[in-house]
């Protein structure tokens, strides 16, 4: 089967109606073409093309083989479509970070744009694993810039504008859950959320709010987030306790 | 996850300087590591989606092996995938073969109202 064209959703700054517009058709007909043919160098400039644009097919596979049943077989073509799709779902969502970026007059992507485009998309399901591993990174990143250790409840504080309990739903403090003090995350106050995964604490997470929380968690942590995200509600997090 | 790999430091299942290509492929684009890292993880997520629920789909038709046709009945199942997959559905093998058929025995006089729509338009649905 010959590869489908992977479109890049850059925005031109020129196109009024915002449409996405399909860049690399033409670049994608003629790396198809060039990988026919037979000249060496070709294949060389098209197979480096190739590995810029998509993720290794070995990441992509092992992934999908921890998913699928263990008798299950992927077809070879099933495999390198998901392997573009993967690089399309990557440029999406840059695409639409950045829009939301430029729109706040800032150059750089931060975690904070990734995380409105994945709600502005319809991803709202990945938030809140998202937002685990992102204070898991935070939390690696600052003991490794850090000679001891600091308390969970401070150094989340200390991290600033895009603090992850920021997220947290409004409602989290609105005494729902009474003693039982669910603490971060699903975390009980006595665990240590760096011995949890994170697909175990948004697990943990979805059960609280199924039996504690409004039906919508995500559209409450996205208004919590579109409330909040200039800076860290320090009475979000405290209330946990 | 294992229990290892809830205590091990996060590592991206995907490699950071291959994630970081593809989102620049516009150059104008800059990203800090959080960013590229947490583009990185939703990835995963995505790539995990794909494959649970092309799986189910082979389930329901009682094949073996995922193929294409899963995947896209996968994706038509899922709003916020098809609405930036659509046009990266590869078209049936059939509905080629059926389209050339059509195309070679078409009576150029024959009013093209009557025509059935080509089966990929379905895709569109």
């Amino acid at each position: 089967m010959e590869r489908g064209g992977f479109r890049s959703y850059r925005k031109l700054p020129d196109n009024a109606s915002g449409l996405k517009v399909p860049e690399m058709n033409v670049r994608t007909g003629e790396v198809n073409h060039t990988h026919n043919s037979h000249s060496n160098s070709d294949d060389n400039e098209c197979t480096v093309k190739e590995q810029d644009r998509f993720m290794p097919i070995a990441n992509v596979i092992r992934i999908m083989r921890k998913i699928v049943p263990p008798h299950a077989k992927i077809s070879d073509d099933a495999k390198e479509t998901i392997q573009e799709w993967v690089s399309e779902y990557i440029s999406f969502v840059t695409g639409e970070a950045n829009e939301h970026c430029q729109c706040e007059q800032r150059k750089t992507i931060t975690a904070e744009d990734v995380l409105w485009a994945m709600s502005k998309l319809g991803f709202d399901d990945y938030i809140e694993p998202l937002m685990v591993y992102l204070h898991r990174y935070r939390e690696l990143e600052g003991e490794r810039g850090s000679t001891r250790g600091e308390p969970l409840v401070k150094r989340v504080v200390d991290y600033g504008a895009l603090g992850v309990a920021s997220f947290v739903p409004a409602s989290f403090h609105m005494g729902n859950h009474h003693h039982h003090g669910h603490g971060f995350f699903g975390m009980e106050p006595w665990e240590d959320i760096s011995r949890v995964s994170p697909m175990q604490a948004h697990r943990r997470l979805q059960w609280q709010m199924r039996n504690h929380m409004p039906s919508s968690l995500s559209e409450a942590a996205c208004c919590s987030y579109n409330n909040n995200h200039q800076g860290l509600r320090n009475d979000c997090f405290f209330s946990f306790s | 996850m294992t229990e290892n790999e809830a205590v091990d430091p996060i590592r991206p299942e995907f490699p950071t300087g291959r994630v970081k290509k593809i989102m620049k492929l516009d150059k104008d684009i800059k990203v800090n590591p959080e960013a590229s890292f947490l583009i990185s993880c939703s990835t995963n997520l995505f790539l995990q989606f794909l494959a649970e629920r092309s799986a189910e789909v082979a389930a329901e038709k009682k094949k073996k092996t995922v193929k294409i046709d899963h995947l896209r009945t996968a994706v038509k199942r899922h709003r916020p995938t098809i609405d930036f997959l659509l046009d990266s559905l590869p078209v049936p093998a059939e509905s080629i073969q059926s389209v050339a058929n059509s195309l070679s025995d078409r009576d150029l006089s024959r009013p093209v109202a009557d025509k059935p729509a080509p089966p990929w338009l379905e895709l569109a649905a």
